[in-house]
């Protein structure tokens, strides 16, 4: 089980649930063509949805498919579409950067429709727009990524059982590399995509002189008391837990890129705050943006 | 090669393809002088008051094409401007054995400048018919003119035109006049008269009123736990949770006895507790019908991790069969650790509100500046534009009465003669 919980972690941090996503070419009212990325189930009747084409999805080659953004290139390559319009809840975080990626890459113009919403990985694809606009009764929502959400209390056991401390230092250490990754990796990215100019190799040497979050955890009381709360009380809590220990990880490291920002190169200040307000709420607890905050931060650059 | 290139040659290139068909005409009836055809290769062209009247002998090598309606067309070649126009006139229809006959129009599309050559064809981008041999005419064997017509046409068609002009004119002028009085009352209702104004003009800049969902950071506490407090209520609610779902939050945690009070973390979780309990006291009467939200939405819920949804799923469960069973430690524990992580996500999006606010704030002089500085720039365009529309509407008032005057002035069209006159005779050159 505990092999589970890791290759969840590295391999498929989640925002939402995990498939894939739907793609329709349609024109709007004055005849311009639209290419809407949206969730199986919101244009159809659900049940005639496959499970794939739910959310945001990597490759999947046991089916053949190739990921929604090899998918997106290939359609994005074919014509230019006026706007790309997103819908959806969200899904593989990493599919999400990718997406963002080829929207910039055709520098399309980015709009979360009234009534649309974008959550979770939807929300890192969106900033890949050149020009990126949220409808007035457009949704942008956001909460911290998790590799624990669909975890049952069978999964969680072993936290709490007589090889806990075991299970729990594990965990920890593949929290905190899985958080140094992501930091860097979604930092680059959105420096990059409001129009800072990045530098990989600063990030990476500013990320590595970072404190070691799992060191910094094991050498103080929180293992102990984490572990000792985790075996008097059992799932519920223990799940509370390791999602605060993949948001720490995180947050601990944006706090400390947050502190060299200067080194960082162009709009590195911005980015990093932009990050922290996605992550400020849990997973369970996702949060709408509004639109000062969305106009005000740079997640939105298009005013009606 | 012939047929696809004639209409684009000047006319001198036309007159030469006709004598090269007109010899080849008289050719193949031996010789014009000898033969039926004679001097007008086998044609008769008549004119009578609006209408020409085409004739061809029955031995005419094209007979057979002449008498089919519509296949022989009426062409007119004139000068405009300098420049050589043709305009087709119509097919002709079959009148008698032989005879075809063309209705020639009252006006032509454009005034003429010197004569207007008329020749029949059959059909765009072909041949010009020859209506006289080669020896009688001065290298035109196919345009000929009706000059009592062209001397009506050439009065229709400046009339025509002008009179066109007029109507278009008389559409564009009250129109550039409506143009113009809306655009003086819009700068009026600015200040503005001209140009200078536009730097005086007052520009309206946003307010400082502070939104409702901006608190600062002394009241942002207050704020998240109401927030909270109604989530938690929101948790009993059927209109908003599946009922296998539900918990009446409150009530849970009023019965909660930690199984381990003495301990650290029972202790922890009583405070926590006591925490809960008298915040939902303070709150839970600002949560009701006239509850707004100041982030998210009146139905959200705590922020439930997926063990604890299934745990109340199975405590709902059990308790069909044994009723009144208190929500079980593990169930507390987590609701008070998701109204906890409630007030701490809470607090963090009123702060960032705050923050956005703030920035909103103080970037706005800014933002006013420039707001003020694109409208007193449109301000000057707008002025502009008005000034250029002033002087068009002059222009088009003398145009206008120019043209109107033409009208009036314009000579009245002759009527024509109602004899026949022969037309073949007569070369034409435009």
């Amino acid at each position: 089980m505990m092999r589970n919980v890791f290759a969840l972690l590295c391999l498929l941090l989640i925002w939402g649930e995990a498939s894939a996503l739907k793609f329709l070419p349609l024109e709007d009212k004055e005849g311009r063509q639209i290419l809407v990325l949206y969730d199986c189930g919101k244009n159809e009747a659900s049940e005639t949805c496959k499970k794939h084409e739910k959310s945001f999805s990597g490759p999947r080659p046991q089916i053949g498919y190739k990921g929604d953004a090899a998918v997106l290139e290939l359609m994005l390559q074919e014509r230019n579409y006026y706007q790309v319009w997103l819908y959806s809840g969200g899904g593989n975080l990493d599919e999400g950067v990718k997406v963002g990626e080829v929207l910039r890459r055709h520098r399309q113009y980015v709009l979360v429709q009234n009534n649309h919403y974008c959550v979770s990985a939807c929300t890192v694809a969106f900033l890949g727009g050149v020009m990126r606009e949220v409808a007035p009764n457009g949704a942008y929502k956001v909460h911290a990524y998790s590799g624990l959400l669909n975890e049952s209390k069978e999964d969680l056991a072993p936290f709490s059982g007589p090889e806990g401390d075991t299970s729990l230092k594990h965990f920890v250490e593949s929290s905190s590399l899985s958080g140094v990754t992501w930091v860097k990796r979604l930092f680059l990215y959105v420096q990059h995509m409001i129009g800072g100019k990045s530098d990989e190799a600063v990030t990476q040497q500013v990320l590595a002189d970072a404190p070691d979050y799992a060191k910094a955890y094991f050498s103080g009381p929180r293992f102990r008391s984490d572990l000792e709360r985790m075996r008097s009380e059992g799932g519920t809590t223990t799940q509370e837990l390791l999602m605060r220990i993949e948001r720490e990880s995180f947050e601990s490291r944006l706090s400390y890129l947050k502190d060299r920002a200067d080194e960082l190169g162009s709009r590195s200040k911005p980015a990093i705050r932009m990050l922290e307000i996605m992550f400020s709420s849990r997973i369970a607890g996702t949060a709408p943006l509004d639109h000062a905050t969305l106009k005000e931060n740079g997640y939105t650059n298009v005013r009606r | 090669m012939f047929e696809g290139e004639m209409r684009n040659l000047n006319s001198g290139a036309i007159r030469i393809v006709q004598r090269v068909w007109a010899v080849f005409l008289c050719s193949l009836t031996l010789g014009c002088g000898t033969t039926g055809l004679g001097k007008s290769v086998g044609t008769s062209v008549e004119g009578q008051g609006q209408s020409i009247d085409f004739m061809w002998i029955g031995e005419h090598p094209w007979a057979a094409t002449f008498q089919q309606t519509g296949r022989l067309h009426l062409y007119a070649q004139y000068r405009r401007d300098g420049q050589a126009v043709e305009e087709d006139l119509g097919a002709g229809k079959i009148f008698a054995q032989r005879q075809m006959r063309f209705t020639l129009p009252k006006a032509l599309r454009a005034v003429p400048e010197g004569p207007v050559c008329l020749f029949f064809g059959t059909g765009r981008n072909s041949s010009a018919v020859p209506v006289r041999s080669n020896s009688a005419s001065a290298g035109d064997t196919a345009g000929f003119r009706y000059q009592a017509w062209e001397a009506n046409i050439r009065t229709t068609s400046s009339r025509q035109v002008d009179e066109k002009e007029v109507a278009e004119l008389s559409l564009a002028l009250p129109e550039a006049e409506r143009r113009a009085t809306s655009e003086t009352n819009g700068l009026a209702a600015l200040g503005v008269r001209q140009r200078e104004d536009c730097s005086k003009m007052m520009v309206p800049t946003a307010g400082e009123t502070v939104p409702k969902d901006v608190f600062i950071a002394g009241q942002q506490t207050s704020i998240a736990q109401r927030i909270c407090v109604r989530r938690a209520r929101n948790q009993r609610n059927p209109e908003y949770i599946n009922t296998d779902y539900k918990i009446d939050v409150h009530e849970a945690i009023s019965q909660f006895r930690s199984p381990d009070g003495g301990s650290p973390q029972g202790g922890r979780r009583q405070a926590e507790v006591r925490q809960f309990l008298s915040q939902w006291q303070k709150w839970i009467d600002q949560t009701g019908v006239e509850y707004v939200p100041e982030v998210g939405s009146p139905s959200d819920f705590l922020p439930t991790v997926g063990t604890l949804d299934n745990s109340i799923k199975d405590w709902n469960a059990h308790r069909k069969a044994y009723p009144g069973t208190p929500a079980p430690a593990t169930i507390v524990n987590g609701i008070l650790d998701a109204y906890k992580g409630c007030l701490e996500d809470v607090s963090k999006q009123l702060a960032f509100k705050l923050d956005a606010w703030q920035k909103a704030r103080a970037n706005q002089p800014a933002r006013d500046r420039l707001y003020a500085e694109r409208k007193r720039s449109e301000c000057v365009g707008r002025v502009e534009e008005l000034d250029r529309l002033k002087i068009r509407i002059g222009e088009l008032r003398t145009q206008l009465a120019e043209t109107q005057t033409r009208v009036a002035a314009a000579p009245t069209v002759q009527n024509q003669t109602a004899s026949r006159q022969m037309l073949n005779g007569e070369s034409c050159q435009p």
